[in-house]
């Protein structure tokens, strides 16, 4: 298969074979096995957290029955009362199962299915009380839905990330992760464009405004960013700049890095000085997909080297 | 046997994952509408394609709205839901839902999915969990008392936080200022 453009090829041949090099060229997607651990271990987070609460908030002598559940949601959705009785216990047994479906993707148990039966889950617990969930929880079932698409482990590890001509399909096409990367830049790029027609985002008040909400705040900021108008419209600026052009620019080999690093100390920023639950460490999940797995590996061995004290990396490997 | 075996040691063919058509067919109607429900609307007929498609991605799970994320214009207003309980000897107690600005953050992330809740009971559209929610509120509050409850009024209470001018400038993580009250719902006992 040659996947360099001709010279001869028109501008529409070209599009389609960049179209189709960004889709189907071969990669190693054995990143998706770390993010689908760290995405089980958030489900199991979330689920558990849930649970706590399951008999305030969902089912029969809750703050919200199903049938006043069925008012506050759309009215084409499945919840979970559309398979078991108006009960607390039908969602906590949801909730379980999510949690074992967690553990199994933590292991990597039948991934693929394991992902639907995730996604049917969370589906079923959001739609039986729209008013608890909000954008982290649709990023965990969306991502749910793209972990189908993941292949095990077992599969991933003796794959080969060149095309051979004797066996063409021995290998993964990069669109399993593709799925992760555009939906991670979609999120930022919506809110991105979404943000630039506030008034609040353009005249740099926005972060001043949140950092007033009472229940939005986290960890308390020093008093001298807090209760600045310069270090909010630093912050609103960033954020305004930071959503629309990092989506953009982190497809760029040289820029990939530096927006990693930004994404991530922009999340880390943001889940201490705002009480987000864990949308940022499932967008953090998100931006793992902008790593290569050798990365993440040659890290992996620096800590350790420097942890064991070892000098050598090759004896570390070993 | 052999043949099972000779299988085995072969590394698997993965020609699913290659069928370009398939993968195409599946991004175009599958990603077309994922994209048409993020992007925000601003014309009348993404609008007409949202109605459209929303069926079907409510079906799936997979709706995701338009990643609003504090946009267009992020919240600046706190708001507290309150009721008055009226009690059958004519005495009137009010009732407030926790006030969030005098927790810990970490009181706060156990207590993320409340928050949620009281943030979405005053918005108009949830009106169908006023009542179960006050018919909650009244089995909690009758519990400790030997008194009948004859009605109750749920309201929210509304901080709005001025624009940040030298005057007006609001401390950071201070205390709410409630200044306006809208009733909700009136509830009495049913059975």
């Amino acid at each position: 298969m040659n996947n360099e453009s001709s010279p001869s090829a028109t501008p529409w041949q070209q599009i389609r074979q960049v179209f189709d090099l960004f889709w189907m060229s071969p990669a190693d997607l054995r990143m998706l096995d770390v993010m689908r651990r760290f995405y089980g271990e958030l489900v199991i987070v979330c689920s558990a957290i849930l649970w706590l609460d399951h008999r305030t908030f969902f089912g029969a002598g809750s703050l919200l029955p199903a049938d006043a559940a069925r008012g506050v949601v759309d009215p084409d959705v499945f919840t979970v009362y559309s398979f078991l009785p108006d009960h607390p216990l039908s969602v906590a047994l949801f909730l379980l199962l999510s949690m074992i479906c967690g553990g199994l993707l933590i292991a990597g148990i039948y991934p693929r299915i394991t992902a639907g039966i995730t996604l049917f889950l969370l589906t079923g617990v959001h739609h039986s009380n729209m008013m608890l969930f909000d954008a982290e929880d649709t990023v965990f079932r969306l991502f749910a839905f793209f972990f189908i698409f993941a292949p095990p482990w077992r599969e991933l590890k003796e794959a080969p990330t060149t095309l051979s001509p004797e066996r063409p399909h021995a290998g993964f096409p990069a669109w399993p992760i593709r799925l992760f990367q555009l939906q991670f830049c979609l999120i930022y790029l919506c809110a991105g464009i979404q943000k630039s027609n506030g008034a609040e985002w353009i005249d740099g008040t926005a972060v001043y405004y949140t950092l007033r909400l009472d229940d939005m705040t986290g960890c308390h900021l020093p008093g001298f960013i807090a209760e600045s108008l310069a270090w909010s419209k630093f912050f609103t600026w960033g954020t305004l700049a930071f959503e629309l052009l990092v989506p953009f620019l982190i497809w760029n080999r040289w820029l990939r890095w530096p927006c990693i690093v930004l994404a991530m100390l922009f999340h880390l920023g943001m889940e201490y000085a705002f009480n987000l639950h864990l949308f940022h460490p499932i967008m953090l999940v998100g931006l793992l997909s902008f790593v290569r797995y050798d990365e993440l590996q040659r890290a992996w061995k620096f800590v350790v080297m420097k942890v064991t004290k070892r000098t050598d990396l090759a004896e570390v490997a070993a | 046997m052999s043949k099972k075996k000779n299988r085995s040691l072969q590394p698997p063919n993965h020609s699913w994952y290659w069928n370009r058509t398939a993968f195409y067919i599946g991004l175009l109607i599958i990603g077309g509408m994922m994209c048409i429900d993020a992007f925000p609307q601003y014309t009348r007929l993404h609008g007409k394609f949202k109605e459209w498609i929303d069926p079907a991605l409510d079906i799936t799970g997979l709706w995701q709205g338009s990643w609003e994320l504090f946009a267009p214009e992020p919240d600046h207003v706190n708001v507290r839901v309150g009721a008055f309980l009226y009690w059958e000897d004519g005495s009137k107690t009010v009732w407030y839902q926790p006030d969030w600005s005098k927790m810990s953050s970490w009181e706060k992330a156990r207590v993320f999915r409340e928050m949620s809740y009281y943030d979405n009971l005053w918005r108009d559209g949830n009106g169908a969990a006023w009542e179960p929610f006050c018919d909650d509120l009244a089995k909690r509050e009758s519990e400790d008392s030997i008194l009948e409850l004859e009605s109750m009024i749920l309201f929210q209470d509304r901080d709005v936080i001025p624009p940040p001018t030298s005057e007006n400038w609001r401390i950071a993580y201070g205390a709410p200022d409630y200044q306006r009250r809208t009733k909700l719902y009136t509830w009495f006992p049913h059975e």
